[in-house]
């Protein structure tokens, strides 16, 4: 009786107790909040980090899902994480380690030079591959939506590297033809 | 939404079924027959992985009800006494359906780092690209909690946003049904509803309960599949009234689903079963398949691993071949489960057991001091501080288990030794992995207590109904015999 009466209190304490151990957590380790939508991507994307980590790879599902993706030859140390990471939340196809070196066919100058006929996308890669540094997503016009083709690779910018998927249509013909 | 409710349906139809063959009945055949469906899944989606063949979700849910499904049929066929009362068939349905209808419209989720780093599994197990998952994510994230929401990369979407709050809700449904079988002769309905409505009033008013309701992670999963194993291993002792076999049915398939929830899952699991494979009351071939089961997918797991390190031109870590040297001893262990030296002596092997596990853990505090005492210090901040958004309830947990201690109950240390046994290899987890436990919410000792909470409560209530029942009984007929003494003077 005595312990019905401890699981009893146990309950009360509980509930008592349980908003003001909610305003002392962190708001994703909030027992109770409703978020502004059940999309996973919306919400975490509200955070920095999370969105450095991985807003390359949603951009790249939302805009061009079922890509066809080489990495640049010169990326291939970091091939594995950049191709779990196109297969799994960029929605890729496929994806290659390419013979060629992007920086041999384009540059960062000449990919962002003012033209109407590209899109970009930018931020700052948090994640596993090239980390603290920024990534561009480069889509063209020219690509061909039912079935298209990325390139990704580092690019030098400033004094050091940025991490660039590039619609392969935008690169030197001949480039990346696998 | 069509897709979610399928695939829930899946698995409660297809262990419904399991379940019911194996010897279930009344409600066991909807609630235990749910965990069985669900680990079943586990099981099924980590043989697609582990060999050559697609690891679509959809052949998982194709399986999981054909399978249990053909097998159902066929002894059906054969005469086996298998009731379907199409009025509890669509009350479940209709009930499952509604909680993901329900569970769909609530904008409420948890998550973190980790749960990314799941859901980017569940894309690749869903594109059958997890052989590609490479060394950041395999040998820490695993495989069952991707695969548990890989199936909503077909609507598009990245999880299952009703599994977890449905997993949370079996947790419940599950202790209420075991208590409920386990005590039913011992109480009246009256005191058997209360007892039961207090615990789950307990666990639903705890604020971490709610909180990895919703939390996309392993752990409430891990609790499920530990209540499972632990408690489905008291009642194996403890009484009669549910079938045995439905029982190591369902707790077979929670050992081999449990192996793919975490990293450390071997050695937990070893240590939820041991007490029933020291029993002498036991049948030899449960403890036999328990054990084999624990073996097998820690060899197979394992073996995929080292493949994937040697797939991208890596050394094979420590941790690999340690837990391939594990699940090696499982096995060559089997043939001293007739050993009757051994089984003599169960109660002293759990005490040595204990005592390697605090040994371990001093030698390794000698070593590294530092370690352990960050750990401490950062777990008292998490649990007893308030840091880690537990509050009071652990505390009060604790204090209620150690009154209990001096309960008596048969067979206690079943459901016992696997929560005792969790403190000093939590410890020890921390200098596996090299790095001590930290302060909030996030650290992850923090979050695994909840894995130990409903068999903790289930211990606390057990011994709140028998424990103290067996006092009174006793008291009773010590009175009995004293005035039967006074008659015959």
């Amino acid at each position: 009786m005595a312990l019905i009466g401890a699981l009893a209190i146990a309950i009360l304490v509980n509930v008592v107790q349980f908003r003001s151990a909610d305003a002392a957590a962190p708001e994703n380790y909030q027992a109770v909040i409703r978020k502004p939508s059940s999309d996973i991507v919306e919400v975490v994307s509200l955070n920095d980090s999370i969105r450095s980590y991985y807003g390359l790879y949603w951009a790249i599902s939302e805009q061009q899902p079922g890509a066809s993706v080489q990495i640049s030859a010169d990326g291939a140390d970091d091939f594995p994480s950049l191709r779990f990471l196109a297969l799994g939340y960029g929605k890729a196809d496929s994806v290659v380690l390419s013979a060629d070196v992007l920086g041999d066919s384009t540059s960062l100058a000449m990919l962002l030079a003012d033209r109407d006929d590209i899109s970009v996308q930018t931020g700052t890669s948090g994640g596993y591959v090239h980390r603290d540094e920024n990534w561009y997503y480069v889509r063209g016009t020219c690509s061909d939506n039912s079935s298209p083709e990325l390139v990704f690779g580092p690019l030098t910018e400033g004094f050091g590297q940025a991490l660039v998927a590039v619609d392969r249509c935008l690169l030197t013909d001949g480039a990346f033809t696998e | 939404m069509i897709i979610e409710i399928g695939f829930v349906l899946s698995m409660v139809l297809g262990g419904s079924a399991l379940i019911q063959v194996a010897g279930a009945r009344g409600l066991g055949v909807p609630i235990l027959g749910s965990v069985a469906g669900l680990s079943l899944y586990l099981c099924i989606g980590a043989v697609q992985v582990l060999t050559p063949i697609t690891t679509s979700p959809i052949l998982t849910v194709i399986l999981v009800v054909t399978l249990p499904g053909a097998l159902w049929l066929w002894r059906r066929f054969h005469g086996a006494h298998l009731p379907i009362s199409p009025l509890w068939a669509g009350i479940v349905i209709a009930g499952v359906t509604s909680a993901v209808a329900l569970f769909r419209a609530l904008p409420q989720f948890a998550w973190s780092n980790d749960s990314l780093q799941y859901l980017l599994s569940g894309s690749l197990i869903a594109s059958n690209n997890i052989t590609n998952a490479s060394i950041f994510l395999l040998p820490k994230r695993l495989i069952a909690v991707p695969e548990l929401h890989a199936v909503a990369n077909f609507g598009d979407e990245y999880y299952v946003q009703s599994i977890t709050p449905l997993i949370a809700g079996l947790v419940l449904a599950l202790l209420s049904w075991m208590l409920w079988e386990s005590l039913s002769t011992h109480l009246s309905k009256r005191a058997l509803i209360v007892l039961i409505g207090g615990g789950v009033l307990f666990l639903v008013s705890m604020n971490r309960f709610i909180f990895h309701a919703f939390y996309i992670n392993g752990h409430m999963l891990f609790a499920l599949l530990m209540l499972v194993v632990v408690g489905g291993g008291w009642m194996l002792v403890s009484n009669d009234s549910v079938s045995k076999n439905a029982l190591v049915t369902a707790m077979v398939l929670s050992v081999g689903a449990l192996v793919f929830v975490r990293a450390e899952s071997p050695i937990l699991v070893l240590l939820m079963i041991l007490p029933i494979l020291l029993d002498r009351s036991v049948n030899y071939l449960p403890k036999v398949i328990l054990l084999a089961t624990l073996g097998l997918s820690t060899i197979a797991w394992q073996i995929f691993i080292a493949a994937v390190y040697l797939d991208q031109g890596l050394s094979v870590v420590f941790s690999v071949w340690g837990l391939l040297a594990f699940g090696i001893l499982v096995l060559a262990a089997i043939p001293l489960l007739k050993w009757s030296f051994i089984m003599k002596r169960g109660r002293v092997i759990l005490v040595l057991v204990h005592a390697i596990l605090w040994l371990g853990l001093l030698v390794l505090f000698v070593r590294e001091p530092e370690i352990l005492i960050r750990s401490v210090s950062s777990t008292f901040e998490n649990v007893v501080l308030g840091a880690g958004s537990w509050g009071l309830s652990l505390i009060l947990i604790v204090v209620l288990l150690l009154i209990a201690s001096f309960i008596p109950l048969k067979n206690s240390v079943n459901l016992r030794f696997p929560l005792t046994s969790f403190i000093p290899l939590a410890f020890l987890l921390a200098y596996l992995r090299d790095g001590a436990y930290r302060v909030g919410d996030g650290d992850s000792l923090n979050r695994m207590w909840i894995q130990l909470v409903p068999v903790a409560l289930m211990y606390l209530l057990v011994t709140v109904a028998i424990g103290e029942r067996r006092r009174r009984s006793a008291a009773t007929s010590n009175i009995q015999t004293t005035a039967s003494k006074h008659v015959a003077k």
